[in-house]
C-alpha cells in the first residue's frame, strides 16, 4: 500500500474565523476512509478543496506526488457527490449519468454500456427516461451516485451521502454503498457526522473537531483507543468519568476502585484522569467491580439500558428491579483511560 | 478582478452613454455665458413651466387616489369572480407605449373618435359635440389610466394585511364605523397612501408622451418644454437649464420616495386577511361603480382602437350623416404606400420596420450589458453593493433629458453618432437596462452554485459549464427580460422623438406625425399603426407572463 491522495496543512478562513485549521491527511490506493465530524466543522470546505472547487487560504493537495494546486476542478478526475446531490433538474436520469462521460468524448455505445452498469449498481435498472424531480430522495441519491461513479473517477468523494434520508432507506443503502465502495477499486473520501456510518463504511475514521483532526484509526482502533473525552462521548462508547490514578492498572473513581488497562500515557498517583467505563456488562455476585442503585430502566436492542444512581449506564441482559442494589461484571477491555 | 471584469461593460457604457450626456447638461445649462445672464430670462421661462407641470401633477395624483383607494378597498376586502383578470387588467396599462394609450382615447373621444362621429352622424352636429383632446382633461384622465395600478397595488397590498383585530378592538370599545376608519384605518393605511401619492406624482410630473399627445401645444410641463426648445426653438442652453430643474426635481422626489418606501411601515404582515363574498346591497352597489368604471377606463379606449382602424366615415367630416359608415382595411393597406413622396416622407411600414431593428438592437445591447452585471449581482460582494445603486440612477432621470444629453453630446468626432442608426438603440439601452438587470439578477441568484460545481467535477470546462448548466435556466430569464427591453423599445417616446432622424422615424414617432395632420385618410393610418403597436406590445406582454421563470420552489 502506499499513499496516493495526499492533504498537507490546509488552512482555510470562513468569515475571520478558521473553518480549516492545518488539516493533513494521506489516502492509500483503494482505502475508504471517513471524515467524522459535527455539522459546520469543515468537511463539506475541505472536499471542495480537494476538488478543486475551492482554493485553500494557504496548503496544499498532491496526488500521486503531483501538486493539484494548478490543475483545475474539471481537470482532476475527481468524482465528488454533492450533499443535496445537485441532478440537474432539466435533464432525465440517463442525462444527467452520461453528463461526464459525454464531456469525455466517449463513444456513444460505450456510453450506453455504462449507464447500464451504473443502474445495476445502485439498482435502478429501467429509471433512465424518468424526470430527476419526480424521484424521491433516495431514487435521487442513488442517480447521484451512479452520475459520479460514471465516468470513473480516480477517487470518490461523497459528501454526506445518505444525510437527508430516513431511518429504514438509509440502513439498505448503507449496504448498497458496502458493496459498491468495496466493489469498486477506487479511494473513497467519506464526509459525514453520523458515527454508524462510519463505522460501517470505513477502512479508517478521521475525527475533525474545530478545523483539525484530533483522531484518527480503523474503527476497531478507535474504539479501542478513543484517545479523549470528547471522541469517546462524539462516538457514543459509554460512561466517561473522572477518575485518579491510584498505581499502575488501578484508578479510584466514585464506583470504587476499578481495574484499567494498560495507558500509553505516563500517569504518576495521584493523579487525576479521565476514563471510559464501557456500558456492555453482566450482573453477577461473585468477582463483581461495581455496586450500585437501579434508578432508571430502559429497553434498547442491545439489550436492558440500566442506569445508576450515580448516572452511569450499563446494558444487561435480564432487567433487574428499580432501586434496586445491583452488582456488575465488567469485561476486562471495560476501563479505557482517555488521558 | 474577475468581477471587476463583469462590471466593466455596463460601467463604461453608463459613464459614456448616461453620465456624459447629463454632464454635458450641466455644463451647457450653468456655464453658457455665466449663471447671471442666464438666469434672469431663463426663470421667466421655467417658473410657469415648473408651475404648470406641478399642477398638473398634483391634480392627476388627486383624481388617480379617488379612483384608486375604493378600488383598493373592493381588492382588499371582496372576492368575487373575475377578481384575477380586473387586477391583472388595471396592470395592462403600465406596459402600454403613450402613443397606443393617446391613440385610444382619440379613437375613442377624440374630434374624429368613434363617440362624436357617431353623434354627429346621429343628429347631424356640424361640428364634433365632444371637445376632448387638447384639454387639461385630457391630461389628467390618462394620467389616471396610466397610474391607478400603482395605487391599487401598493394601498391594496397593505389594506389586505391590515390586522383586523386593532379595528375589532376599538369597535368593541364602542366605535361607530366613521370612526374606526377615521381613527384606526386611516392612519395605518396613510404610509403606502403617501408613498404610492409620491410615486404616482413623480410619474405624472415626468410625463412626456401623454402631454404632448393628449393636451397639444397648450400645455407645456418641463418634459414637454425641454422638446420644444431643444427641437423647435433650437436654444439648446435653455433647453439644458430646463433639463437641470427637471433632474433636480426628480431626484428630491425619488429620495423622498424611497425615504417612505424604507420606513417600513407600509407592508405590516405576510398573511392576507379572509375576503368576504358580496353578500349585502352596499358592497354589492361599490363592486359594480369601480368595477363598472374600470371597464370604462380601461378597456373602452383599447376597445375603440382597433374598430376605429377599421371603419371609414364619410369622406368629408362634417358635412353630411347620410353617408354610411364602411368596414374597411384601407388604412392598412396605405400603409404600405408612400402617399407624399417626399423624401421625409417615407410608407409607414419602413417606420415599423426601423422601431424593429432598433428593438432588436437594444435587446441585443442590453443583454449583453446586464448579463455579466446580474450574474456578478447575483452572488454580491462589497464590490456588488457599491456599483449597484449606479444602475438605479438612470431609472429616476428623464428620456427626454437624456435625448438632449445625447445631441449635445455626440455631435461631434470621436462621437459622432447623431447619424448613426445606433443612437436610437443605444438611448433606449440606457433606459432599458436598469429593468433587465433586475429581472435577470433574481433568476441567476437562485441557481444553486452546486450545479456549476457538479458540473466541474465532471469535468466541464469553465464555459462548458456554463452553457450546459447554467444557461439552460439563464435562457428562460434572458428570453423574458429581452423581450421586455423589446417592449420598452418598441414604444418609447421621449428619448426617441429628439434622437430619431425624421427619414428614419419609429412607429410611435409615425404615430404621432400622422395623428397631428389634418385628414381622414391619415387619421386612419395613425389608427391602424396604434393598432398593429398595441397587438404587438399586448402579445409581448403575454409571452413575457407566460415564461414561467424558474422561483425557490424548483429547487
Amino acid at each position: 500500500m502506499r499513499s496516493i491522495l495526499k492533504v498537507m496543512d490546509v488552512h482555510q478562513d470562513y468569515e475571520g474565523r478558521p473553518l480549516l485549521d492545518g488539516i493533513s491527511f494521506s489516502l492509500q490506493e483503494f482505502e475508504t476512509i471517513c471524515l467524522l465530524g459535527a455539522s459546520g466543522s469543515g468537511k463539506s470546505t475541505l472536499l471542495r478543496i480537494i476538488a478543486g472547487l475551492e482554493i485553500p487560504d494557504s496548503g496544499s493537495i498532491s496526488w500521486n506526488g503531483q501538486d493539484l494546486s494548478t490543475i483545475p476542478a474539471y481537470k482532476r478526475k475527481f468524482g465528488l457527490m454533492f450533499q443535496d446531490y445537485a441532478l440537474f433538474p432539466f435533464l432525465t436520469v440517463e442525462e444527467n449519468i452520461m453528463f461526464g462521460m459525454k464531456i469525455q468524448n466517449m463513444k456513444p455505445e460505450a456510453i450506453k454500456d455504462r449507464i447500464a452498469d451504473v443502474l445495476d449498481l445502485v439498482e435502478l435498472e429501467g429509471f433512465e427516461h424518468r424526470d430527476v424531480l419526480k424521484l424521491s430522495g433516495g431514487e435521487q441519491q442513488r442517480v447521484a451516485l451512479a452520475r459520479t461513479l460514471a465516468p470513473q473517477p480516480r477517487l470518490l468523494m461523497l459528501d454526506e451521502p445518505l444525510g437527508a434520508l430516513d431511518f429504514n432507506l438509509k440502513e439498505h443503502l448503507m449496504s448498497v454503498l458496502r458493496k459498491i465502495l468495496r466493489s469498486n477499486r477506487v479511494p473513497v473520501i467519506y464526509v459525514t457526522h453520523d458515527q454508524e456510518e462510519a463505522f460501517e463504511l470505513a477502512d479508517r475514521i478521521l475525527i475533525i473537531k474545530d478545523g483539525r483532526i484530533i483522531n484518527s484509526g480503523t474503527p476497531h482502533e478507535l474504539w479501542e483507543n478513543p484517545g479523549s473525552s470528547w471522541t469517546a462521548n462524539f462516538l457514543g462508547l459509554g460512561n466517561i468519568l473522572p477518575a485518579k490514578w491510584v498505581l499502575e492498572g488501578e484508578v479510584e473513581t466514585i464506583l470504587g476502585v476499578l481495574k484499567i488497562r494498560k495507558c500509553e500515557h505516563d500517569h504518576q498517583p495521584g493523579e487525576n484522569v479521565e476514563i471510559l467505563v464501557r456500558p456492555d456488562a453482566e450482573t453477577s455476585a461473585a468477582g463483581y467491580q461495581i455496586e450500585g442503585q437501579v434508578e432508571d430502566i430502559q429497553f434498547t436492542k442491545k439489550g436492558f439500558k440500566v442506569r445508576l444512581t450515580t448516572g452511569q449506564f450499563f446494558f444487561l441482559g435480564s432487567s433487574p428491579v428499580l432501586g434496586e442494589i445491583i452488582r456488575i461484571k465488567l469485561p476486562s477491555n471495560a476501563v479505557v483511560c482517555l488521558g | 478582478m474577475r468581477r471587476i471584469i463583469l462590471w466593466l461593460g455596463a460601467v463604461v457604457f453608463l459613464a459614456v452613454f448616461f453620465f456624459l450626456p447629463l454632464s454635458k447638461i450641466l455644463i451647457l445649462g450653468i456655464g453658457q455665458g455665466g449663471l447671471g445672464k442666464i438666469l434672469q430670462p431663463a426663470w421667466q421661462i421655467v417658473i410657469p413651466v415648473l408651475g404648470f407641470t406641478i399642477y398638473q401633477a398634483l391634480l392627476s395624483t388627486i383624481l388617480t387616489l379617488l379612483v384608486g383607494l375604493p378600488g383598493a378597498y373592493l381588492f382588499s376586502h371582496y372576492d368575487f369572480l373575475g377578481k384575477k383578470w380586473f387586477k391583472a387588467l388595471t396592470g395592462v396599462p403600465f406596459m402600454l407605449p403613450t402613443v397606443v394609450v393617446a391613440a385610444g382615447f382619440n379613437a375613442l373621444l377624440g374630434n374624429r373618435g368613434l363617440l362624436n362621429v357617431s353623434l354627429m352622424n346621429w343628429f347631424g352636429f356640424e361640428n364634433p359635440p365632444i371637445i376632448f383632446i387638447n384639454t387639461l382633461g385630457a391630461i389628467l384622465l390618462a394620467h389616471v389610466f396610466y397610474n391607478t395600478t400603482i395605487v391599487l397595488r401598493l394601498v391594496g397590498n397593505t389594506w389586505e394585511r391590515l390586522d383586523p383585530r386593532l379595528e375589532q378592538s376599538v369597535q368593541v370599545l364602542g366605535a361607530s364605523p366613521w370612526e374606526v376608519f377615521k381613527k384606526v384605518t386611516l392612519p395605518l393605511l396613510t404610509p403606502s397612501i403617501l408613498a404610492s401619492s409620491m410615486l404616482v406624482f413623480l410619474f405624472d410630473f415626468t410625463s412626456f408622451g401623454v402631454i404632448i399627445l393628449m393636451g397639444g401645444p397648450h400645455f407645456a410641463t418641463l418634459e414637454v418644454a425641454i422638446y420644444i426648445q431643444s427641437l423647435q426653438l433650437l436654444n439648446l442652453p435653455m433647453a439644458a437649464f430646463l433639463s437641470i430643474v427637471q433632474l433636480i426635481s426628480t431626484l428630491i422626489f425619488s429620495i423622498i420616495y424611497s425615504r417612505m418606501m424604507s420606513k417600513g411601515s407600509v407592508i405590516s404582515r405576510q398573511t392576507v386577511n379572509p375576503q368576504r363574498r358580496l353578500h349585502t346591497w352596499r358592497s354589492r352597489l361599490l363592486a359594480w361603480l369601480v368595477l363598472g368604471f374600470f371597464i370604462l377606463l380601461f378597456i373602452l379606449p383599447m376597445l375603440a382602437l382597433p374598430i376605429r382602424s377599421v371603419l371609414q366615415f364619410d369622406p368629408a367630416l362634417g358635412v353630411r350623416a347620410s353617408q354610411p359608415i364602411r368596414i374597411t382595411l384601407d388604412y392598412y393597406r396605405e400603409l404600405f404606400i408612400n402617399r407624399t413622396g417626399s423624401i421625409f416622407f417615407i410608407p409607414p411600414i419602413q417606420a415599423l420596420m426601423n422601431s424593429i431593428k432598433y428593438s432588436l438592437m437594444t435587446v441585443a445591447i442590453s443583454l449583453l450589458l446586464s448579463f455579466p452585471v446580474a450574474y456578478s449581482l447575483a452572488r454580491p460582494r462589497k464590490l456588488d453593493r457599491i456599483l449597484d445603486p449606479l444602475l438605479l440612477l438612470p431609472l429616476g432621470s428623464s428620456a427626454v433629458s437624456l435625448g438632449l444629453g445625447y445631441i449635445i453630446t455626440f455631435n461631434h468626432p470621436p462621437l459622432n453618432l447623431l447619424i448613426s442608426p445606433w443612437i436610437v438603440p443605444l438611448a433606449h439601452s440606457t433606459i432599458a437596462m436598469p429593468f433587465v438587470i433586475r429581472s435577470l439578477q433574481p433568476v441567476l441568484a437562485s441557481i444553486p452554485d452546486e450545479y456549476r460545481m457538479a458540473a466541474s467535477v465532471l469535468g466541464a470546462p469553465p464555459i462548458n459549464a456554463w452553457l450546459k448548466v447554467t444557461w439552460p435556466f439563464a435562457s428562460k430569464a434572458a428570453l423574458a427580460s429581452g423581450i421586455f427591453a423589446f417592449t420598452i423599445s418598441l414604444g418609447e417616446f421621449g428619448a426617441t422623438s429628439l434622437l430619431a432622424r425624421p427619414e428614419n422615424p419609429t412607429i410611435p414617432l409615425a404615430i404621432y406625425r400622422f395623428i397631428s395632420q389634418p385628414g381622414a385618410m391619415n387619421y386612419g393610418q395613425a389608427m391602424a399603426m396604434a393598432t398593429i403597436l398595441m397587438v404587438a406590445t399586448t402579445i409581448s406582454i403575454l409571452l413575457f407572463e407566460k415564461i414561467q421563470l424558474p422561483g425557490n420552489k424548483v429547487f
